[in-house]
């Protein structure tokens, strides 16, 4: 554990150095149970792969306090065994395979697109984080045989549902945006909808399997 | 009270503290780029310190009351005129029915926040926040950047108390007029990834802030900074005032419509209270790091932009020459005639 402090208002911890399952899925835990305690002067808590960040009010709560709360949680996250009663829940993603990397993935890859399509979908992925923009799944773990850089000159716009893939992660954009990730499809369901009761369809940890659709 | 947007100059949006609790799902928090200028603007009016204002970029803008409200401006020096009448800047005015509000050009600084006491009624909220985020379509009217036809509905009470802001922050007011800027920065999570003499060489550069910049990134140009290893690292938290450096060694200050993670180096960030003045920075303006040490940084958040209450209340003024109808707070009556005396 290694508290760096971000900006006045943000103090953060990272574990480890890499993107770890083990540690994501911890990170996931401590940080349930960070927002259970319901701090008044802790404004945000936010996590990527191996860091958690708390967005504090300095005029509420000192930086001392909020680094004891931290070293104390995770004291015992680190003690506690991963929640084995915690089943995660399955998000079926259907994707229309039709991105414009595709056949150049294949090509490269000296494989067919259809087996580009077996490999990404062939398997269940973890979220590890929601980031980028909003409701964007951080997903890990694609397969060597499909896993591409990403575009060396960044796209100007990348449109909402494309699916992507850079080196070993895949993720859906939710917004339309720049982005240099390699596209092999487009999802069905909107990752992200103001007007929904939960805006985002996935949360972190849960686990995402994306369907082949025509 | 519903005001008439006429002119919106090269971009204005409907803002406020921003949507923190957004970094949880990945969402940018967007809010005001100067929070000292939007703080001030709303207490001057008698607002709650979250209440949305506009925030417009470089001047040209125009707007039209359609009935008696308090307004006031802060920020950036500009030419204010309330129906041809020349206004100033950190202080409340009772703006007549049916009166023009312009911002001419710019003398001074980027960013002007227009506040207007009042509950706001037509802004789109988002888990609590009505700042205006262009890219995922929401705050503001509409997700949508200000433009000329939009209408920004206010109830507006009284009583209608005028107040000055007496003394702005020394280093505040004084930076705003000069367009070079020392900005402090504390060690940002990758310093390490950069030796000695890049550090040094960050620190000595006069950068000059590239018209391209805006409210997502403050992107610099003059000397390069290289990494020891790579630009890369393992996608994490970026916060506002964070100071990326990609692979083409070019600093850029991630501001208030930045994405929450992301996976350049970042070799700094700027402290919370230079984040204002750096807020008014504008394409050519040249800026200088000054390192201030970690250790201090607890000392650094007792040394936020001096914004204790030091307003002057008057009671208010009006501006043209005409016949008005004026109800005060106790519910009276009068029929007065307001004549404007020259200074």
């Amino acid at each position: 554990m290694k508290c760096v402090q971000l900006s006045e208002n943000v103090m953060s911890v990272y574990v480890g150095d890499e993107i770890s399952l083990e540690v994501n899925q911890r990170i996931i835990q401590w940080v349930k149970s960070l927002k259970a305690i319901q701090h008044p002067g802790i404004e945000a808590i936010q996590h990527t792969y191996h860091q958690v960040g708390i967005y504090f009010n300095p005029h509420k709560v000192d930086v001392d306090t909020i680094i004891s709360l931290l070293e104390k949680s995770y004291e015992r996250i680190l003690s506690a065994n991963i929640d084995s009663a915690f089943v995660p829940k399955i998000v079926e993603i259907p994707v229309v395979y039709d991105g414009e990397d595709l056949p150049r993935i294949a090509q490269q890859k000296n494989i067919s697109t259809d087996d580009v399509i077996r490999l990404h979908s062939g398997k269940l992925y973890h979220t590890y984080f929601l980031g980028f923009s909003a409701g964007f799944p951080y997903l890990a773990g694609v397969d060597d045989a499909i896993a591409v850089p990403r575009l060396t000159v960044p796209r100007l716009k990348v449109s909402a549902g494309s699916v992507g893939i850079a080196e070993h992660q895949t993720g859906i954009y939710t917004v339309s945006s720049p982005g240099g990730w390699q596209i092999i499809g487009h999802a069905v369901p909107l990752l992200f909808d103001k007007n929904r009761p939960h805006p985002c369809l996935v949360e972190a940890g849960d686990l995402i399997r994306f369907i082949p659709v025509k | 009270m519903k005001a008439n947007i006429i002119k919106t100059g090269i971009l204005s949006t409907l803002q406020d503290a921003g949507r923190i609790k957004g970094v949880e799902i990945g969402l940018t928090p967007s809010g005001v780029m100067d929070t000292y200028a939007y703080d001030i603007s709303n207490t001057l009016v008698g607002n709650d310190a979250s209440t949305p204002v506009i925030e417009v970029t470089a001047g040209g803008f125009a707007i039209r009351f359609d009935s008696p409200c308090l307004i006031a401006i802060t920020g950036a020096k500009t030419q204010a005129k309330l129906d041809g009448v020349k206004i100033k800047l950190w202080e409340s005015y009772l703006v007549p029915r049916d009166a023009l509000l312009e911002l001419e050009s710019v003398d001074f600084g980027f960013r002007n926040y227009i506040a207007i006491g009042g509950q706001w009624l037509n802004t789109q909220t988002f888990l609590g926040s009505s700042a205006t985020d262009m890219k995922t379509r929401i705050g503001g009217l509409c997700g949508e950047k200000l433009k000329p036809f939009d209408q920004i509905e206010v109830l507006v009470s009284g009583p209608f108390i005028k107040r000055k802001w007496a003394q702005l922050d020394m280093r505040y007011h004084h930076q705003l007029k000069e367009s070079h800027k020392t900005i402090r920065v504390i060690k940002g999570p990758q310093w390490h990834a950069f030796d000695e003499e890049q550090i040094e060489k960050f620190l000595a550069c006069t950068y000059e802030v590239q018209a391209n910049s805006d409210r997502m990134g403050i992107r610099l140009e003059g000397d390069v900074i290289r990494h020891k290893e790579k630009a890369d690292i393992i996608t994490d938290i970026v916060v506002m005032g964070a100071i990326q450096i990609p692979g083409n060694g070019k600093p850029i200050i991630m501001m208030a419509d930045r994405q929450v993670s992301g996976g350049y180096t970042k070799i700094a960030t700027v402290i919370r209270c230079d984040l204002p003045i750096l807020a008014q920075a504008k394409g050519g303006d040249t800026l200088k790091f000054e390192w201030v040490e970690i250790e201090n940084l607890k000392a650094l958040n007792n040394l936020e932009l001096s914004k204790k209450p030091s307003f002057i209340e008057k009671s208010p003024s009006i501006l043209s020459s005409s016949k008005y109808k004026i109800s005060l707070s106790q519910g009276t009556v009068y029929d007065v005639l307001v004549e404007r005396l020259d200074d």
